[in-house]
C-alpha cells in the first residue's frame, strides 16, 4: 500500500473538495463535514484505491455520492416539504400575478456589462433561502445541468413534483433577486 | 383555451428544458403575446439559469487553517 499522508490530501483536495460541496449543500459546516466524512473513507478504503482514476477523480467520486445521500434525505422530506399551492403569495385567486408580484423590468440588468460580483453575492444569498429539497433540486438543474429524468431518478420524485418544485424555486429566486439586487 | 400566469410561469420554466407539448407550446404563445409581466418572467428566468450555471466559479470559499489540521488529525487517528 502506497504510503498515505494525510497532511498531503488535506492540503491538496480539501479545499478544492469544499468549493465544490458548498453551493450545493448551502450550507458551511455539512460542507465541511461532507468533506471530511470523504477524506475518512477515502482513507479507510484505500487498498481499494486501484488508480485507474486519479486520487482527485476518485475523491470527488466518493463526495458526489455522499452529496446525493444529503438530498436524498432531504427528498425523503418531501411531503413537508412540497410547497403549498393554496398559500401562493405570486398570484392571485384567478391565477393572474398579484398586485406588488409581478416582475418588473431589469433593464440593462441583463446585460453582460452588468457587476457581476455584487450579483452572483446575490443570487448566492437568494438561492440559501430555499428549502432542503428545493435547492436540491435546484442544484442539481441549474448547477449540475442534469436534466428532470435524472434529477426524479436520483430523488426518486414524480415528474410532476420535480416541476412544482423547479417553478416555486424560481418565482421565490426571481422576487428574492428583484428585491436585494439594486439594478440602475 | 387560455391559461393563468400561474400556468404559464410553469410552463416557461418547462420549455427551457424543452419539455412543452404542442398544445403547450401554443398556449403559451397566446399568452405571452398579451402578458407583459410574463414575457418579463420568461427573460429573468432564462438569466437566473445562465447565472447560476456560473456560479460555482464565483464563489470563493475555502476551509479555515483550523478545520484543515482539524481533518488532518482525525485521519491521522485512524
Amino acid at each position: 500500500m502506497a504510503q498515505l499522508d494525510a497532511t498531503k490530501w488535506v492540503n491538496d483536495y480539501g479545499d478544492m473538495l469544499y468549493r465544490y460541496a458548498y453551493p450545493r449543500v448551502n450550507d458551511k459546516e455539512v460542507a465541511k463535514d461532507l468533506v471530511q466524512d470523504t477524506f475518512l473513507a477515502a482513507w479507510r478504503n484505500h487498498d481499494n484505491f486501484k488508480g485507474e482514476i486519479s486520487e482527485k477523480n476518485w475523491l470527488f467520486t466518493i463526495l458526489k455520492n455522499k452529496i446525493i445521500d444529503h438530498y436524498r434525505k432531504a427528498s425523503t422530506r418531501l411531503t413537508e416539504g412540497l410547497p403549498d399551492n393554496t398559500d401562493d403569495t405570486y398570484f392571485d385567486d384567478a391565477g393572474h400575478w398579484a398586485k406588488q408580484a409581478g416582475p418588473n423590468d431589469w433593464g440593462t440588468g441583463l446585460s453582460e456589462t452588468v457587476e457581476r460580483k455584487e450579483f452572483y453575492e446575490i443570487l448566492d444569498k437568494c438561492r440559501k433561502k430555499l428549502k432542503d429539497i428545493q435547492s436540491a433540486v435546484f442544484t442539481m438543474k441549474y448547477l449540475d445541468g442534469l436534466d428532470s429524468e435524472a434529477i426524479c431518478k436520483e430523488l426518486n420524485i414524480t415528474a410532476s413534483n420535480f416541476w412544482v418544485l423547479v417553478h416555486r424555486a424560481k418565482l421565490q429566486l426571481r422576487a428574492c433577486l428583484e428585491r436585494n439586487w439594486t439594478t440602475k | 383555451m387560455r391559461i393563468t400566469c400561474r400556468e404559464a410561469t410553469e410552463f416557461i420554466v418547462k420549455r427551457e428544458e424543452g419539455k412543452l407539448t404542442f398544445k403547450q407550446r401554443v398556449q403559451l404563445w397566446l399568452h405571452m403575446g398579451i402578458c407583459g409581466l410574463c414575457k418579463l418572467f420568461a427573460k429573468q428566468s432564462k438569466f437566473i439559469s445562465k447565472m447560476s450555471s456560473h456560479l460555482e466559479g464565483h464563489l470563493e470559499e475555502s476551509l479555515t487553517i483550523e478545520e484543515k489540521t482539524q481533518m488532518i488529525e482525525s485521519l491521522q487517528k485512524q
